[in-house]
């Protein structure tokens, strides 16, 4: 690298790495005791993740003793008792197991969807902030399109067309979701590369993968963070809107929003549109505190706004 | 100022072609095309009458010349009929725009009348029990789905009020009394969500602008907390907010889609869901047209109304 070679190694002094002091534990117990709120968000995502990995694993029947499609017609439209913690559904399946199983379906979606939305917008993001110029002109034209693009409806044509299946809710939800965050992405690059560290290393002759690699990626990896933890509670959101409008997976594997949507008809039960909506709303709102908590910690400037 | 409505105008230009290009592709990337599903409906596999219909509907011709074809129908005002009922989108979604609008309009209205007052009482009572109260119950309605809220609302009606939304639909000019009561609920259920985004926002910037020296000049001059908090902070503070509602355009158009569904209210939302089942897609090709469209112009209302609201934006 170009820069190295001008840089005189020997007889400097060593500099000492940067590590942020005490160990993982303790940055755990840290960010417990100043954002208590964003721990409980972190506490219910671990949970949800852990049902998700359980279910893939194949665990959950001997953890709830039903599978997710073991019906018992006798044992219909229960309440929460001892030998179902939630009750049942509408032809006795076990509804504790079934939402276990909905958390693979839920996490699995908005993992992957975030993922190709967060890689996405950093392409764009990246290139369009930090070549600047034209190229961010055009850019920004092709993401002003994304933006306007109507998830709700975009994604229901795409279903209608395509089928639904994982693969199509993750890519469409991810490409939906890219355009606004690679916004958030581009303004951060924008003022990084402002700083004089960066110039610095353009004088010595940097090569751009460099800069980029070194100098802007470490400094807006928050920001990637921050929105993927925003961007996974609204993918798992959609899914279930879909599911809901009866646009999701089919059955029978269970997903959260088909179990709101077969609820419609048993208005008398409350207890099937309770467990899956509370299901869903704590996951959603784990993963916006979990968000905030990160932002107001690595990025108190933007504290609260959103 | 008018020279950046022009400009921000003629930014529009490229954008919506790049819509339409995308919206015309999604249906020509399809594995089957408009005559497959026409003769698929009818249920005989025909090759000869197929070729016909495709020479017929200008299938045939080459994929650009069909794309300067179709644009030119949109611009006329022809977005094509519906493979259901045969009869054209324009005339399908004349009736269904007006309901969804005030849908929105009913939301949005309880939205800004609850999230902007909760907001500033936020502020004003920072750190005390009213604004952990608020930010709270804020991030809640942002992680609440619409349509569990709307769930719940049922559940809860049919069984403590014997309650039921009303099953048939009434314009404001054949009975205003009914069409409020049909809408008062979905509209109520879609603006709680979308208050919280406003709530949160003008708390911060109710604390950002109470900061300020002007306030602190306004304070000194003998002002009455009420004229300060009204006339002097909230008027800066909403500039913001009002950025948000537009943005919040998107939001409003898939909450529409899921309330109208459930609370079987015959707008476009309601629509979009019935022409995807039946794969009707010249209905969700042209809605999709459209709804790009509304969501374009009101980011451009949005920044418009911001540069006009804040004379420190430049207008570049």
């Amino acid at each position: 690298m170009a820069s190295e070679a001008v840089l005189p190694r020997a007889g400097a002094p060593e500099l000492e790495r940067y590590r942020p002091r005490g160990g993982f534990l303790r940055g755990v117990r840290n960010f417990i005791t100043r954002k208590p709120l964003g721990a409980v968000g972190a506490f219910i995502i671990l949970v949800m993740v852990s049902a998700a990995v359980i279910t893939f694993l194949g665990f959950t029947d001997d953890l709830t003793g039903y599978r997710y499609d073991d019906q018992v017609l006798a044992d219909r439209f229960q309440g929460p008792s001892r030998d179902h913690l939630l009750g049942t559904d509408f032809v006795g399946r076990d509804t504790l197991s079934r939402i276990l199983y909905g958390s693979r379906v839920s996490i699995t979606i908005g993992f992957l969807a975030v993922a190709i939305t967060q890689g996405l917008a950093l392409i764009i993001g990246i290139v369009s902030g930090y070549y600047g110029g034209k190229v961010d002109a055009v850019m920004q034209r092709v993401v002003d399109i994304g933006q306007a693009m109507p998830g709700l409806v975009a994604l229901l044509f795409v279903i209608s067309v395509f089928g639904s299946s994982e693969a199509v809710l993750i890519v469409t939800i991810g490409l939906l979701g890219a355009w606004g965050s690679s916004r958030v992405i581009r303004g951060t690059v924008i003022t990084v590369r402002q700083n004089q560290y960066v110039e610095a290393a353009v004088m010595l002759g940097a090569s751009d993968v460099r800069i980029l690699t070194r100098h802007i990626l470490p400094n807006i990896v928050h920001i990637i963070l921050i929105t993927a933890s925003v961007g996974i509670g609204g993918a798992i959101l959609v899914e279930s809107t879909l599911a809901f409008l009866g646009f999701g997976l089919p059955p029978p594997f269970p997903t959260w929003g088909r179990m709101l949507n077969n609820s419609r008809e048993y208005v008398t039960h409350p207890w099937l549109a309770i467990w899956p909506g509370l299901a869903l709303t704590l996951t959603v709102f784990a993963f916006n505190i979990v968000g905030d908590a990160l932002r107001d910690i690595w990025d108190p400037r933007l504290r609260g706004s959103r | 100022m008018q020279k950046y409505v022009a400009r921000r105008l003629l930014l529009m230009i490229p954008t919506l072609l790049g819509i339409t290009i995308i919206v015309f592709m999604m249906t020509r990337l399809t594995p089957q095309d408009t005559v497959d599903i026409l003769v698929g409906e009818v249920g005989y596999q025909d090759l000869a009458l197929k070729e016909q219909l495709r020479k017929e509907f200008g299938l045939t011709n080459s994929i650009p010349k069909q794309y300067v074809t179709w644009l030119g129908e949109i611009l006329t005002g022809d977005f094509g009929s519906s493979l259901y009922s045969g009869r054209p989108v324009t005339e399908e979604l004349k009736n269904r725009v007006p309901v969804s609008v005030e849908l929105g309009a009913l939301a949005l209205a309880f939205s800004i009348s609850l999230g902007i007052p909760v907001g500033i009482l936020s502020a004003v009572y920072q750190d005390k029990w009213i604004d952990y109260a608020t930010r709270g119950v804020s991030v809640l309605l942002l992680a609440i789905p619409s349509f569990w809220l709307a769930l719940i609302v049922l559940v809860v009606g049919s069984r403590q009020f014997s309650w039921a939304p009303p099953s048939k639909y009434f314009t404001p000019w054949q009975n205003l009394g009914e069409n409020i009561y049909i809408l008062l609920v979905p509209a109520i259920i879609l603006g709680l969500g979308l208050s919280g985004t406003k709530m949160r926002l003008m708390r911060t910037q109710m604390l950002e602008v109470l900061r300020q020296d002007y306030i602190r000049t306004a304070r000194a001059k003998g002002l009455t907390e009420l004229s300060v908090l009204v006339r002097h902070a909230s008027k800066n503070a909403l500039i913001p907010v009002v950025t948000i509602i537009g943005l919040q355009v998107t939001v409003l158009i898939a909450g529409s889609v899921i309330l109208e569904t459930i609370f079987l209210i015959p707008g476009v939302g309601q629509y979009v869901v019935n022409a995807a089942q039946r794969r009707d897609y010249p209905i969700i090709q042209s809605l999709t047209l459209i709804i790009a469209t509304v969501i374009v112009v009101s980011n451009l209302l949005v920044d418009i109304s911001y540069a006009y609201l804040d004379p420190r934006v430049k207008y570049s």
